[in-house]
């Protein structure tokens, strides 16, 4: 039944493991200053590692590993590339991106990314035309919720936060793109010449 | 002969008398952020209004100018060096972007809220931090006592022989709205061996001595004061019913902090993708 959730598994594990140490996160955050001036560039990388608190670790750490373990036993090398590359590339698109953001913690744009891959490998790989129309139903809904999310400058339903932490959109759409790429540019070679995997297609 | 000789005692025991009870005033130097805010009448000044923080905050740190006219015991070097010890300690606090230290010079005498008005404008900051000192040296005494006044209460210092006493005060000021947001006290007491010889040198290190030590008390005190300031911003007050409302809210630009934060309607969303995917059969590659 696929590949063994390896990758999704590591991550998890480490984020919690992480949550448990004293102090871990202040210095695994992103924080701009430090990376800055004192040239700490694994802050870009470990930023997805780290939460403001239980509950945005319990939620954001539930939805990566729920349709990370999905996504990996399907399409393992896609998932893994997606979540090693995730790391640098969210962390560098924030800092780049968000010039105005002083520190960042949080897995959502991994969550995010996972959830366009599943997405679009139900979408291109599905046998059934309502299961592939749920599945675009799905992305529909998420590109809905992340222009709500530009529109307003607020995450949709992001549950309470420490005082002064405001969620970020942008590292959701951050997340949704590298989704979409990784989904797209790894679909199974078969699906490339326009031909499915489904025997049938009703 | 016998009647000058009586004199001559009277003078002479007169005489030591009134050494001594000159030697034992004990040297003092002090400011007060009390004088600098409510110079005119605290009575008669504008009353506190409700607070909006925004966070991250700005926060500038200075010590309280001098009225008494008396030079302050420190240059403002040494002052820059105390005030960076309370920085370092609070500039990594996540809802601090940054702490300006600020030279007395900026501060008049008096100045009040006015000055602070000014301050804010020019450095750019949202609260102020106020430093304020009274150290006390008694050489001579066998015991004293005083009074220190603060903005909001007074304490009772007790001074024994050859000691050094050092209060420092910090109140947290919000600009805008003229409140005491919180308030932290740091003190250090040291005894030396006074002798007549080199005893300026002697009481000019226990001096410094004694800010050192007052400065890091004043610093966990602060943490502590900075912990419990926060707890009481949730119950919608600065200090407590009857005090001046409070609401923090977050830059919508910066924020203390961002966070890619996922809800309940993501979770809802990915358990209802999920159970799609696991109907859809799809197999794995």
């Amino acid at each position: 039944m696929g590949a063994a959730p390896v990758g999704t598994l590591a991550f998890v594990s480490v984020a919690i493991l992480v949550a448990l140490i004293p102090g871990a996160a202040d210095a695994l955050e992103y924080e701009r200053s430090r990376v800055v001036e004192d040239a700490q560039v694994w802050r870009l990388l470990s930023a997805q590692l780290v939460h403001w608190n239980a509950r945005m670790a319990a939620t954001d750490l539930a939805v990566v590993l729920l349709l990370g373990i999905w996504a990996e036993r399907r399409r393992p090398s896609v998932t893994r590339a997606m979540v090693l590359s995730g790391l640098p590339l969210v962390g560098i698109g924030l800092h780049v991106g968000a010039p105005g953001l002083q520190s960042y913690r949080g897995s959502s744009p991994l969550a995010s990314a996972l959830f366009v891959l599943v997405a679009m490998t139900i979408l291109l790989d599905a046998p059934t035309r309502s299961k592939r129309g749920l599945a675009l139903a799905a992305l529909v809904l998420l590109a809905l919720k992340l222009l709500r999310e530009a529109w307003t400058g607020e995450a949709f339903f992001a549950g309470p936060l420490p005082a002064g932490v405001v969620a970020v959109p942008f590292a959701h759409l951050l997340g949704a793109g590298l989704g979409f790429f990784c989904g797209w540019v790894g679909r199974p070679r078969r699906l490339r010449s326009g031909v499915h995997g489904s025997t049938t297609r009703p | 002969m016998k009647h000058a000789i009586r004199w001559l005692g009277a003078v002479a025991v007169f005489a030591i008398l009134a050494v001594a009870c000159v030697a034992g005033r004990p040297l003092v130097v002090k400011n007060s952020a009390l004088d600098f805010l409510y110079a005119d009448n605290a009575a008669t000044a504008s009353p506190p209004s409700d607070v909006r923080l925004e966070l991250p905050l700005r926060v500038g740190l200075a010590f309280a100018p001098s009225a008494t006219g008396i030079p302050d015991p420190f240059t403002e070097l040494q002052k820059q060096e105390l005030l960076s010890r309370v920085r370092e300690a609070f500039e990594q606090n996540e809802f601090i972007q940054r702490i300006e230290v600020i030279p007395t010079t900026y501060l008049a005498p008096a100045g009040g809220f006015e000055n602070l008005e000014r301050l804010r404008v020019a450095f750019g900051v949202d609260l102020m931090g106020l430093v304020s000192y009274d150290q006390r040296q008694f050489t001579e005494t066998g015991g004293s006592s005083w009074t220190y006044l603060t903005v909001i209460g007074a304490y009772l210092v007790k001074g024994e022989k050859n000691e050094t006493r050092t209060v420092m005060d910090a109140v947290i000021y919000d600009i805008p709205s003229r409140t005491l947001l919180f308030r932290a006290a740091g003190s250090s007491e040291s005894k030396g061996a006074a002798t007549p010889v080199g005893v300026n040198r002697r009481l000019r290190e226990e001096s410094e001595g004694g800010f050192d030590t007052a400065t890091d008390d004043l610093i966990v005190n602060l943490e502590t004061a900075l912990e419990t300031f926060q707890e009481q911003v949730k119950s919608g007050s600065v200090r407590g019913p009857g005090t001046p409302a409070i609401e923090v809210v977050a830059n919508p630009e910066t924020g203390a902090g961002g966070a890619g934060a996922f809800g309940a309607f993501d979770l809802m969303a990915a358990l209802a993708l999920l159970a799609v995917a696991w109907r859809s059969r799809i197999p794995g590659h």
